[in-house]
């Protein structure tokens, strides 16, 4: 019998399998820092590490008393922190300005948008690493905006002999893995090891 | 179908922070135990900030995906990662566009029986009517499929030019925002006028990385601004870059127009340069030519 929480853990998503709960564990994390995210909350990875500490922390009961799917445990989880982090951003925010949100200006938006040369740096970078044919793909897939783009979209489906669901999908994946990768150039990388 | 449109609206309300806490909690759960439906939910994710940075929200959800969508870095970061991948991807598209799609070879099996029909087994007559006949087939194939397609190409061609333009006005923010990343190697050129000089300028190859800045000079009066138009010669499309300053350089009073290194292809340029003044009609100024070497 094991007594690391958090092999506890991993034994408490699928007993039987070792690298399923290895799975299901990575995309539940994933799927709380989406949540927490549209939560409002800055610092949604850490607050997912912070859940799964939490629920370590109880998994030995959890494994006796809990019915259900551990992922909805996960996500009870991950509610409370979401009010926790609002909690923790009005108390750092002026009282004059704890009120709804105003827009941000047309000059910040802008600003949101500039990606720095670090990231711009990755993003080229992370495309290099994709195999050719992803890479293809995925340019192929955006290199056509506004109405242009749905014609392009289509016909690219019908290219690949795919629906235009399953193409959607297939971007959807590559973005996946390009955006990993971009998460890691930018906290691995300097600006002067960029191509 | 209507259900999957009412979901499909659920999660989008739920993306913008519109759903109520029965309505989110629905949508929160499902995207935690079910696959199939968490990458529905992040594909519609994906599909909310491509029409954002389309425009095509209306106000009321451009505001709520500012206000709420955008609160976080990372959120933030998506779309900035986005909007950079569909330029670079437009570029790139553009620049390496593939070959268009080769025909299928003619059949000739019919030709055989047509000779047969008409008896016409001697080759002296049988090669050449049959080189001929597929001469006629493959030009009328090939005017055919021009005609049935040349709406379509004409239309990403405008397409394509269109985000040349919206490259080419990112690089040329007076704010300076849209400007490469430091370390981007800069060529940078002084143009004279086409009838002040005599020789071509050279562009030698650069970098794709790279950026050229082409120092229009220019005397006389300033202008408010300055509108360039970028012709490859022979080429079809023009490229327009409004709202240019000009600025003391080394050379003299120019307008700098930066240009992506990776969109000069070798030939020959022309750029027509216009003022734009106080009545915000353009004034043809003058024109200047250079040439990206092989």
């Amino acid at each position: 019998m094991t007594h690391d929480p958090f092999d506890e853990l991993l034994d408490w998503l699928d007993p039987a399998d070792r690298a399923r709960a290895g799975e299901k564990y990575e995309t539940i994390r994933l799927s709380l820092i989406k949540i927490l995210t549209w939560g409002g909350c800055v610092d949604a990875e850490d607050m997912a590490d912070e859940a799964f500490n939490r629920v370590a922390g109880r998994v030995l009961e959890l494994k006796k008393t809990y019915k259900g799917d551990p992922a909805l445990y996960f996500y009870g989880v991950a509610k409370m922190l979401i009010k926790e982090c609002r909690r923790n951003s009005l108390t750092h925010v002026p009282l004059e300005e704890a009120g709804e949100p105003e827009a941000p200006r047309v000059e910040e938006i802008g600003k949101e948008e500039e990606s720095p040369p670090r990231e711009r740096g990755c993003l080229r970078h992370c495309l290099e690493q994709l195999n050719p044919r992803d890479r293809e793909l995925i340019l192929a897939y955006y290199a056509k905006d506004k109405q242009a783009k749905i014609d392009h979209r289509k016909e690219l489906a019908r290219r690949l002999g795919v629906m235009s669901n399953a193409l959607r999908v297939r971007v959807y994946r590559i973005r996946g893995a390009l955006e990993d990768c971009i998460e890691r150039c930018l906290r691995e990388k300097t600006p002067d090891e960029m191509d | 179908m209507k259900e999957e449109s009412e979901n499909d609206e659920a999660i989008r309300r739920l993306l913008l922070g519109l759903s109520d806490d029965k309505e989110r909690r629905g949508v929160e759960e499902l995207f935690m135990t079910d696959p199939e439906y968490r990458e529905k939910v992040l594909v519609a994710e994906d599909d909310l900030i491509e029409d954002y940075l389309d425009g095509s929200l209306s106000e009321g959800e451009r505001q709520r995906f500012r206000t709420h969508f955008l609160s976080t870095p990372r959120q933030q970061r998506r779309v900035r990662v986005t909007r950079e991948l569909r330029s670079f991807a437009a570029v790139e598209v553009t620049a390496h566009s593939p070959p268009a799609e080769e025909d299928d070879p003619q059949p000739v099996g019919w030709l055989r029986r047509l000779a047969d029909a008409l008896r016409l087994r001697e080759s002296a007559v049988y090669v050449p009517l049959a080189a001929a006949l597929v001469a006629a087939l493959v030009l009328g194939s090939w005017w055919l499929f021009e005609f049935s397609r040349a709406p379509q190409l004409r239309a990403q061609e405008e397409s394509r030019r269109l985000e040349v333009e919206r490259l080419l006005a990112r690089f040329n923010d007076p704010s300076g925002t849209g400007l490469p990343e430091p370390g981007a190697p800069v060529f940078s050129l002084p143009l004279t006028p086409v009838n002040v000089r005599g020789e071509t300028q050279i562009v030698p190859p650069q970098p794709d990385s790279g950026v050229v800045e082409l120092r229009l000079l220019r005397a006389g009066n300033g202008y408010n601004s300055y509108k360039a138009t970028l012709q490859r010669v022979g080429g079809l499309s023009q490229y327009s870059i409004p709202g240019l300053r000009d600025a003391d350089t080394s050379a003299g009073r120019a307008v700098p127009i930066r240009i992506p290194a990776r969109l000069l292809t070798p030939g020959t340029y022309r750029l027509k340069l216009s003022g734009v003044g106080a009545d915000s009609q353009p004034v043809e100024l003058d024109e200047y030519t250079f040439q990206r070497e092989e």
